[in-house]
């Protein structure tokens, strides 16, 4: 297969062309146990494509949670999670990997990068999932994507940078498939200031109608670049910025 | 799917402890390779060794003793075959080949035996240089002794630890031929008339002298006296260094020119026939054989096929081999134990990893695939490495053996070691499966987040 011909995203039974709308979350609750209170609750709550949305509340408050459930990594205890029309609840485990390999980026807090291969080995672990030929195309991708963050090409060595620059590679890995969202979790809680601030630059960077940033944070600037704000507190959503928004406009 | 880049990552980033998995693998395997290959190499060595003796007949006593001073050289007292019973073996139509083997004294540690020509001849399947002994003080030498054609050498009394140094008989033996590597302890043995041994030691040398030899037979009178003790003790001992070990000191024969003109080889003379250790005899058939060795199982002799003793101390160290490669797997199993605890220790260590390429797009086959072959890949080369050093073990056990005994042994990596490695191999295959598939079924957001 070549490097590229497969980084189109969501198959056409996916595609919901007619609404802007990216995901729809119906009556969703995640429950640890069948007498526990839910750890996360939530009515309804759309978010729109290109949307670049926060979601922030204390520790404990399920908004790591939240992540993990639309990017299918955890079920629900009930509920619907719909991306372009496709309710993820409902596939399987293949086909759920398909999905978020297809569909989404992840970011983590502490990049999880391996020091032992280079950088641009690095951003294309994920073609080794799939069996990916690394092929000139597929080489060049890296590079780019290398140089789209900001990180030196000549550096050989992943344990030598810096953690801003590793924060930069996890995100240039993030993006060799393409895909359409990029989910982020606390991405600058393990940078200083310096470093948190080039790597929400990065991050906000790749932001676009065709991309969606949704991230989980306690840094307040990054909260602040957000055009759409989730609090959440004991595993409600407390306060979206959009109903406040538009509760103003009405206002 | 290609687990690889995380599989080498992985061997990279704790080296040291993947360096000391494929050590323990490989001395795990080596142990019980080293143990198949050596008990093969010394199967074949001896059955080798044994080839050219088709039948000993002895006095009565301990067959394993007499193939050990017969076949391999390692001398000790056993009892004495009177010449009656043995000399007519010359005249039997059944017999091919029948030579009688004196020992008593060495040269350097190396065995000097008695024998007749024609014994060098069916033994060595002809000389690499030179010719047979032609008289009592020549001597045919194996590949392995550091004596050259036209050498001289003054035989000492006594074997390896017991040769009396300065018991010299005071013959000069002359080299006049050497052996064809034959791959036995008869390469490091120097083979001379048994006439020359009966002499050397006062006994009569199997054929009517002329009588211009009485007086040396009467210079040797008190050993004559001597060996006639020992032989009327009614155990016939023969050990030489028992009976001389009290005066050790030279003997100052008179080795005459009278010497020369002693025959040698049969026909001997029944009546002037001393007592020897053993006769190995060829017989014409497989028939000739069973009749042989039954004829002379008497009262006053044991006839045996060498190749069934072997059979008995092959089942003897088969025995011995299948108790030390029970031992040997037991270290095995241990070594997979322990590594595989560890592993499964590791894995803790890396389920955040595993955790996070799940989250980027990883199917749980690829995380099983990954683990699997990471562990397989130690276990392989493992193996690998416990064949190459197993047999280096094996090779360098050989040799030491080898120069201690003549006995020509290979030891080489056969089905059995490669069988044994293989097991390993698959065995260490099916265990990998167990943390591949313990992380691959670990929930991944658990993982994530470090709980």
């Amino acid at each position: 297969m070549s490097a590229l011909s497969d980084l189109s995203m969501p198959s056409s039974n996916l595609s919901e062309p007619a609404s802007d709308v990216l995901l729809r979350i119906e009556e969703l609750s995640l429950h640890y146990g069948k007498n526990q209170p839910p750890v996360l609750q939530i009515g309804n709550l759309a978010i729109d494509r290109g949307q670049t949305v926060g979601i922030s509340g204390p520790s404990g408050s399920g908004k790591s949670s939240l992540l993990y459930l639309i990017s299918g990594l955890l079920k629900p205890s009930h509920g619907k999670i719909i991306w372009n029309g496709t309710d993820i609840t409902t596939l399987g485990e293949g086909e759920t990997d398909r999905w978020r390999r297809k569909s989404i980026g992840f970011v983590f807090q502490d990049f999880h990068l391996i020091d032992e291969v280079s950088p641009l080995d690095n951003v294309l672990i994920p073609a080794s999932f799939i069996g990916w030929r690394i092929d000139d195309a597929t080489r060049k991708r890296a590079h780019e994507l290398l140089d789209q963050v900001g990180v030196p090409l000549a550096r050989k060595s992943t344990s030598d940078l810096s953690r801003g620059e590793q924060q930069r590679v996890a995100i240039a890995r993030a993006l060799l498939f393409d895909p359409p969202v990029i989910l982020a979790d606390e991405p600058t809680a393990s940078l200083d200031d310096a470093a948190s601030k080039t790597a929400t630059d990065t991050l906000f960077s790749l932001a676009g109608s065709n991309r969606t940033i949704i991230t989980v944070s306690h840094d307040q600037d990054v909260i602040d670049r957000c055009g759409r704000v989730l609090r959440f507190d004991k595993g409600a959503l407390i306060d979206d910025s959009a109903n406040i928004k538009e509760k103003a406009e009405l206002a | 799917m290609n687990p690889f880049p995380i599989v080498m990552a992985s061997l990279k980033r704790h080296w040291i402890m993947n360096i000391l998995f494929v050590l323990l693998i490989a001395i795990a395997v080596a142990i019980g390779v080293g143990l198949t290959a050596q008990e093969r190499a010394l199967r074949q060595g001896s059955a080798q060794a044994a080839d050219k003796f088709d039948i000993l007949i002895a006095a009565p006593g301990s067959q394993t003793e007499i193939v050990m001073n017969s076949i391999f050289l390692q001398h000790s007292a056993i009892n004495l075959l009177d010449g009656p019973y043995w000399g007519k073996l010359f005249d039997d139509p059944r017999v091919e080949i029948a030579a009688p083997l004196a020992f008593g004294d060495s040269w350097k540690g190396h065995s000097i035996v008695g024998s007749t020509p024609q014994f060098v001849t069916y033994l060595s399947g002809g000389l690499a240089s030179g010719h047979v002994f032609e008289t009592i003080e020549q001597a045919v030498v194996g590949a392995a002794v550091p004596l050259a054609i036209g050498d001289e050498f003054e035989p000492s009394h006594g074997h390896g630890p017991e040769e009396v140094l300065d018991h010299h008989h005071g013959a000069e033996l002359h080299v006049v031929g050497k052996m064809q590597p034959t791959g036995t302890p008869w390469d490091s043995a120097i083979i001379v008339a048994v006439e020359q041994v009966w002499d050397l030691h006062a006994l009569p040398t199997g054929h009517h002298e002329p009588a211009g030899d009485e007086h040396d037979h009467q210079d040797h009178e008190d050993h004559e006296h001597e060996e006639a003790n020992t032989h009327d003790d009614g155990d016939h001992d023969h050990d030489h260094t028992a009976d001389h070990d009290e005066d050790a000191h030279d003997h100052g024969h008179e080795h005459d020119d009278d010497h020369h003109a002693t025959r040698i080889g049969p026909p001997f003379d029944l009546d002037e026939l001393p007592g020897v250790p053993a006769i190995v005899v060829s017989p014409k058939s497989v028939a000739a054989a069973y009749t042989i060795r039954s004829d002379y199982r008497t009262d006053h002799s044991t006839a045996f096929f060498p190749a069934e003793v072997l059979v008995e101390m092959y089942r003897l160290l088969g025995n011995a081999g299948s108790v030390m490669r029970a031992m040997a797997l037991g270290s095995q199993a241990l070594v997979v134990a322990a590594i595989l605890a560890a592993i499964l220790a590791l894995m803790q260590l890396y389920r955040k990893q595993f955790a996070v390429l799940r989250a980027l797009g990883a199917p749980r086959s690829y995380v099983f695939s990954a683990i699997w072959s990471y562990v397989s890949l130690l276990v392989v080369t493992g193996a690998i490495c416990g064949l190459g050093l197993g047999w280096m073990v094996a090779q360098s056990v050989s040799r030491i053996f080898t120069a201690e005994t003549g006995m020509a042994m290979q030891a080489s990596l056969g089905s059995s070691e490669l069988m044994l490695a293989g097991g390993f191999v698959v065995i260490g295959l099916i265990l990998a499966t167990l943390p591949a598939f313990l992380l691959y079924r670990r929930p991944v957001v658990s993982s994530l987040r470090g709980s």
